[in-house]
């Protein structure tokens, strides 16, 4: 039977086109999942309005984590002189207003006289009741590592390290170790209403994440992190690669058989 | 078949998702600092209570307008010693500063969070505040190198040095007001 491409100079050549289909389906497994969600997310982006992504909010534990705005642990919080003390990533709120950044892990928070006392294991900040610093104090100025904290009976701050227990002056410069017939009343964290816990919440990650911008960085990859887009960028040129090939690798004859099929 | 599926798998699993490195490191401790700038340690600190022109003062120091109400220090003497956290890009960066005569006679990092920037802790940057006073203007005497990389870090330092020098100052005066008197 005579080949019918042999003088054809469109058709391409036998040898060259098995490694081409080989490269061809082996880059279109690899970039199949890419591109599907490539061609997906694109086409929801494109009905945007009229599917009404920007008016949907998502509240969803693994979204938030994959923005970084769910806390890495549920917040803490402490009760003392009708005012609610919470720890939420490093951040603290007093009655769910943030008050300060950065502040470590407290163990506890109690009050004397105007002031709020915050422990964590190595400071004591001590914060006005408007939630105004007064100041940190250093674990240099402290008889030792806090374990606990609260006040006794007489309404003495104490704060109890390895070293034992110890009780300060009003102004917290001067400590000296607790008699063992004081009574202590240590600071423990307790459940906070679920209003507070929501109000925290809502300061710490917003309002939740809009399924546009989920939909969005989808496509564009960023959701997989500051690596994500070149993932995306490898997808599309694997996309413009398989349209390349699958041309090159197009036979001249597809037409001239399916005038065969129709004629039969 | 399986190549491909394994490829795409290997990739995922290494693919650095999420990059955190913000770790705290402790150089020197407090307490190891103040017992080093003086024979022994004081038994108790000074307060300083940073309340009306002291306030507006040290806002134009740091340039804002939270900061503590009240600054603990040692002192013997003519020496004070002040333990000073600042922020530098995002975490605070805890310095242990010397001063005697109104000079900086130490500036030492304690303690380091930041992820990048470290570098402020090398001798070679730190003793160039050594001897450096606050001039009229509440600005430093001498100028301070930066380091590249770690610009924020060593902002940080400069307002350190300035808020310890103008602490010691305030102070001094309101220890020689009484004697005035």
């Amino acid at each position: 039977m005579p080949n019918p491409h042999k003088n054809n100079p469109m058709a391409f050549p036998k040898t060259r086109r098995q490694p081409l289909r080989k490269w061809h389906r082996w880059i279109g497994y690899i970039s199949f999942f890419f591109v599907l969600i490539l061609c997906i997310t694109g086409l929801i982006l494109n009905r945007t309005e009229s599917l009404g992504l920007n008016q949907i909010t998502l509240k969803n534990a693994f979204i938030s984590s994959l923005y970084g705005t769910s806390p890495n642990a549920p917040p803490v919080h402490y009760f003392s002189d009708g005012h609610w003390i919470s720890w939420l990533d490093s951040r603290l709120y007093l009655n769910g207003d943030f008050m300060e950044n950065n502040a470590p892990y407290p163990l506890g928070a109690t009050h004397l006289g105007d002031l709020i006392i915050i422990g964590a294991r190595d400071q004591l900040s001590l914060y006005l009741k408007d939630g105004s610093l007064v100041e940190t104090i250093n674990i240099s100025h402290l008889p030792g590592e806090i374990l606990a904290l609260g006040k006794t009976a007489q309404g003495k701050f104490y704060m109890e390290s390895k070293a034992g227990i110890f009780t300060s002056d009003a102004g917290l410069t001067a400590w000296s170790p607790a008699l063992e017939s004081l009574k202590f009343t240590p600071s423990l964290a307790r459940p906070a209403p679920q209003q507070l816990d929501e109000k925290i919440l809502l300061e710490f990650q917003g309002q939740g994440i809009s399924l546009y911008r989920l939909t969005l960085d989808l496509h564009s990859g960023h959701i997989m992190g500051p690596y994500g887009s070149y993932l995306m960028d490898f997808a599309a040129i694997c996309l413009i690669f398989l349209g390349i090939t699958g041309f090159m690798q197009r036979r001249p004859s597809d037409k001239g058989r399916q005038k065969k099929k129709t004629s039969r | 078949m399986y190549l491909p599926i394994t490829l795409l798998l290997s990739l995922l699993l290494f693919f650095p998702f999420h990059l955190r490195a913000n770790e705290q490191t402790e150089y020197l401790s407090t307490d190891t600092y103040i017992s080093a700038a003086f024979v022994q340690k004081p038994a108790t600190p000074g307060i300083l209570w940073a309340t009306g022109d002291i306030r507006t003062d040290i806002a134009t120091i740091l340039r804002r307008k939270k900061f503590p109400l009240r600054y603990r220090y040692y002192r013997q003497g003519n020496r004070t010693v002040w333990i000073l956290n600042e922020i530098g890009k995002v975490m605070p960066i805890t310095t242990g500063v010397t001063i005697e005569d109104r000079k900086i006679i130490d500036l030492t990092v304690l303690i380091y969070r930041e992820s990048h920037g470290s570098e402020i802790r090398f001798p070679a940057y730190s003793n160039q505040f050594n001897n450096v006073e606050l001039t009229k203007k509440r600005r430093l005497s001498k100028p301070i190198n930066g380091i590249s990389g770690a610009t924020l870090s060593t902002n940080a330092m400069k307002k350190v040095s300035r808020l310890a020098l103008y602490l010691h100052k305030i102070v001094m005066e309101e220890d020689a007001q009484p004697a005035q008197k």
